[in-house]
């Protein structure tokens, strides 16, 4: 006959604090369903210089 | 150890139970527990960056990059916030994670607060957004997502700092600008999307912002003289309803929107350069200067001011384009290159022929005083 040996280690318990943000439980709409895109600002280039323009011979004194 | 393992285990395993149990909205990713934080400090500070060619129209783009920080205002009129009972339709989000596109600059957001907008029960859903947050945009039903805005002054100074530089043309032909970025920080943008299902694949919310203001971007030098700058004018003609600055309001996301207030407008925008920057053949200046989003039905004039003497003399042109008016189109960047300030000296040229253009010799340069 075979004697099983029990052990029994002792019970800990330890107190841990739980901080809950309250955006876990609002539901909001999180970032990963948001998303911003800042397109920039298109560019109009203009030749001062050119015929089509010709700004630059143009000039008058005031 | 191991029996602290599983009491550890226990508690994330209850939590991440009360996520899944969340019927009003959006679960945050699962249950997990997120610890946002919010930027303390200046909540704007969008700048110009560089240029780049957008592959979804192959134009020309300036940047204008986000910064983590930046606090953008969506409004919705369908989705509106109902953590914490205020049934609000509105919330500010701060910029996070900001990633450079082939398209643009785009972030991800998290809320200021701790509850941001949540889904409803709405079919579909508008979402309306206004940077800063701080510009004043409406949400009364006649006037919703109407955003009003004063920040494109007719007095204008160049930023504070030490400028950038850049060089244009190459050998004899090249110049080297310094370059004054202006300070945008308090210029708006808006974007607003339409339509959009809570069961659209994520991110369903993509707002796509674009400024709310005209740019021109002045690249001057000289023809040969020295000339210190020390103003720069845009003129609307006295006889047209154009104008150049002051408050306007527009529907957040729609620039053709954009009415002016005209009792407080004004036809003439001035770009002072303080005590003067000096331009040469070879040293130029580049100068940006902000308008209203509204394109000119007449052609504007440029006035230039600089030092003679202990005065000043001005000088201007008509900006015109083959004879008609140059449109300085809404929303854009105007980039003016090669513009030359009108020097003090005549030119002598010898003509063996009169008639023969071509062939006459600059044989030097002279100052004329004419009384």
């Amino acid at each position: 006959m075979i004697k099983a040996k029990h052990y029994q280690t002792p019970r800990v318990l330890k107190e841990v604090d739980v901080l809950l943000e309250r955006d876990f439980l609002a539901g909001s709409i999180v970032d990963d369903s948001l998303l911003i895109v800042s397109d920039g600002q298109e560019v109009m280039e203009v030749d001062a210089a050119s015929e089509d323009f010709d700004w630059n011979n143009n000039w008058e004194w005031e | 150890m191991k029996k602290q393992m599983i009491l550890i285990a226990t508690l994330l395993g209850a939590l991440v139970l009360l996520g899944g149990c969340n019927k009003t909205g959006l679960a945050g990713k699962g249950g997990e527990i997120t610890f946002g934080s919010v930027a303390n400090g200046a909540q704007t500070r969008a700048q110009y960056g560089d240029d780049f060619t957008n592959p979804n129209d192959n134009k020309l783009y300036s940047s204008i990059n986000w910064e983590t920080g930046d606090i953008v205002r969506i409004i919705s009129p369908d989705a509106a916030v109902t953590g914490d009972g205020s049934n609000l339709h509105w919330a500010d989000y701060t910029v996070q994670s900001v990633s450079v596109q082939a398209d643009g600059t785009s972030a991800a957001l998290v809320n200021t607060n701790p509850n941001g907008l949540s889904w409803t029960d709405k079919e579909t859903y508008s979402f309306y957004s206004v940077y800063p947050s701080t510009a004043p945009i409406s949400l009364e039903t006649a006037t919703y997502a109407q955003v009003s805005a004063d920040f494109i002054k007719a007095a204008q100074t160049l930023p504070t700092g030490t400028p950038t530089t850049k060089t244009v043309g190459e050998g004899d032909a090249a110049i080297t600008y310094s370059v004054y970025t202006p300070d945008i920080k308090s210029a708006v943008m808006t974007a607003a999307v339409t339509g959009v299902k809570e069961s659209d694949a994520k991110p369903q919310v993509v707002l796509h912002f674009k400024p709310a203001w005209t740019a021109v971007e002045f690249n001057l030098s000289s023809l040969d003289d020295e000339i210190d700058v020390t103003e720069i004018q845009l003129v609307a003609d006295e006889t047209s309803n154009d104008y150049l600055a002051g408050p306007f309001t527009m529907t957040a996301g729609n620039l053709a929107s954009a009415a002016v207030n005209t009792a407080s407008a004004s036809k003439t925008v001035t770009l002072s350069a303080g005590d003067g920057v000096k331009v040469t053949k070879t040293e130029g200046a580049t100068f940006t200067m902000l308008l209203l989003p509204v394109a000119n039905t007449a052609a504007l004039k440029l006035r230039l001011t600089s030092k003679e003497g202990d005065g000043t003399k001005t000088s201007v042109v008509s900006l015109t384009k083959n004879g008609q008016p140059f449109v300085f189109e809404a929303g854009k960047k105007v980039r003016i290159n090669g513009l030359k300030a009108p020097g003090s000296s005549w030119k002598i040229f010898y003509a063996p022929d009169i008639l023969d253009v071509d062939q006459w010799e600059e044989l030097g340069t002279t100052s004329l005083i004419v009384e």
